[in-house]
């Protein structure tokens, strides 16, 4: 059966602002409002206007799947656990006399630019206002972390600090924190999966 | 019934709907219809995110087939889903039995 032209536009601007996997299950929905007011004797433009309007406005039901997606909870997760595992890093770099350690001021800055702009996406993915940009910003912050993380830990292992006490904290929030992290990654990169 | 008196108990009906067996999205939103006589009017697009996030919460598991020539996604109970609509049925009983008694102007009873 032909689509009436007012759903394809519905669903087009559905389409550019949400997921194919989305709008795909919404198109199916739609369809199948579609047909029952047909079935309900109501003509092509009618079942078509009826439909869209069950449906509701395109900006309300993008911000609905906002809120449930992965890329914001991804985000929340990692502005909750920011404090909690930078405050231990804090903590243990302060108490081991980070600042003599020999690392390059250029590994030092590229270390610092990383963080920065950890810090600067979690908090645009957990305010934004847009599915796609949520999601983009989520996943690079997640690799930002990701980075810092691995960074850290591959750091205080090769420098063999790992059984010190302050890393003996946030060693383990670091590593449950990456396990959590590539979670997100994974459900962020499924939203966007074609099948 | 106006969405915003839906708050908070919106997964608890579409877990219950879920009950009886797998339903995609536009079932789950005609049982719901059904379910409450059409005095339910919620915007059906709203519908999916929050069936969406009862899957990322684990309490219902999504999976595709074909139907009619287009994909279509369906929605089942998981286990956690069915303790999840228990409790929450339990407590809908409970609360309500508390307002009801508290409007009609009689006493809860005292358990002890």
């Amino acid at each position: 059966m032909a689509q009436p032209r007012l759903i394809a536009d519905y669903l087009s601007q559905l389409a550019a602002r949400l997921p194919p996997l989305i709008v795909e299950e919404l198109a199916d929905g739609l369809h199948e409002t579609y047909l029952a007011q047909r079935c309900a004797g109501r003509t092509p433009e009618e079942a078509a206007q009826r439909a869209v309007a069950e449906f509701g406005d395109p900006t309300a039901v993008v911000a609905a799947f906002l809120v449930a997606s992965p890329a914001r909870r991804a985000a929340r997760g990692l502005l909750v656990t920011g404090p909690l595992v930078g405050g231990a890093w804090a903590t243990a770099l302060i108490t081991l006399d980070a600042w003599k350690w020999p690392v390059p001021d250029w590994a030092r800055a590229g270390f610092a630019a990383v963080l920065l702009s950890g810090v600067a996406m979690v908090a645009f993915a957990s305010f934004a206002k847009r599915y796609r940009g949520a999601a983009r910003s989520a996943a690079a912050a997640s690799l930002a972390v990701l980075a810092i993380d691995l960074t850290m830990l591959s750091y205080v292992n090769a420098a063999g600090l790992l059984t010190t006490w302050p890393v003996l904290l946030a060693a383990p929030l670091s590593a449950g924190r990456s396990v959590f992290t590539l979670r997100g990654l994974w459900r962020i990169w499924g939203r966007f999966a074609t099948r | 019934m106006r969405a915003e008196s839906l708050k908070g108990h919106l997964d608890g009906l579409l877990l219950a709907c879920l009950e009886p067996g797998p339903r995609h999205g536009y079932a789950v939103i005609e049982a719901l219809r059904e379910a409450t006589g059409g005095q339910l009017d919620l915007p059906t697009g709203t519908v999916y995110p929050a069936l969406h996030r009862l899957e990322a919460a684990r309490l219902i598991s999504g999976r595709w087939s074909v139907a009619d020539g287009r994909r279509r996604r369906s929605y089942h109970l998981t286990a956690k889903g069915r303790r999840a609509l228990n409790s929450e049925r339990a407590d809908w009983r409970a609360f309500s039995a508390m307002i009801s008694t508290a409007l009609d102007g009689r006493l809860w009873p005292n358990p002890a």
